[in-house]
């Protein structure tokens, strides 16, 4: 297969090759706590890239979780500490 | 002691919840020309050879090759479909080459990351906050 790549002609400095990708992904991979210990090789791209797009959508769903939590919180604190109208002034 | 409209404030979101974006940009075509190229640089060469009227053991490889052309071709669109996919996750990435969507998915895994680490904070400060209230009868 490396030598299909060789063949591949690249026309400008733009243009990504696919040993740049494969770099790149396995930079990637080293974010995603599931993946991290594993060596690059052994890992597919599209694993690595449907991992990113699972771990994203994990994060998201704890801001959210997170958010609802917040708000909860300084809506019952009570209204006459300071402490809790700085925060809220700052956040609401 | 009166409980204020607080609960009728906006919601705070600290940021908004996720919308994906549904758009997808021509950048895509753009981002993958390496495809395209080699898909295009093969076929000729299989052509050339086939017009040669080789013996059936290089027809075999041939085939052989095409097949393997055809799981990499398929692999490739894979990829393909899962960069796209990560594009309209990460804000902004639409817009960005193959190379650059990477260390923006990075940055804003990272970014995200820091911002829950910072709301489990506040979340429990304010918690804590509750509880001494209570404990000191406030």
């Amino acid at each position: 297969m490396s030598s299909r790549r060789s063949r591949s002609r690249q026309s400008g400095a733009s243009r990504i090759t696919d040993d740049q990708i494969i770099d790149l992904v396995s930079k990637l991979q080293q974010l995603i706590p599931e993946l991290r210990g594993r060596r690059p090789d052994k890992v597919s791209a599209s694993k690595v890239l449907q991992e990113t797009c699972n771990y994203i959508r994990s994060l998201h769903r704890e801001v959210d979780g997170l958010s609802d939590r917040l708000s909860q919180l300084l809506a019952s604190t009570d209204t006459d500490s300071d402490q809790a109208a700085i925060i809220r002034s700052l956040l609401m | 002691m009166e409980i204020n409209a607080v609960n009728q404030t906006n919601t705070p979101t600290f940021y908004s919840k996720t919308q994906q974006n549904p758009l997808m940009g021509s950048a895509l075509h753009e981002a993958f020309p390496t495809f395209q190229t080699t898909r295009g640089t093969t076929r000729k060469r299989t052509d050339y050879l086939k017009s040669q009227n080789k013996d059936s053991l290089r027809e075999e490889e041939e085939e052989e090759e095409e097949e393997e052309e055809d799981n990499d071709d398929d692999e490739r669109i894979e990829v393909k479909r899962k960069i796209v996919a990560l594009q309209r996750i990460v804000p902004g990435g639409e817009a960005l080459g193959v190379d650059k969507l990477f260390e923006e998915t990075a940055g804003y895994i990272l970014a995200l990351q820091g911002q829950i680490r910072a709301m489990r904070v506040l979340a429990s400060f304010i918690e804590g906050m509750d509880k001494q209230k209570r404990k000191l009868g406030g």
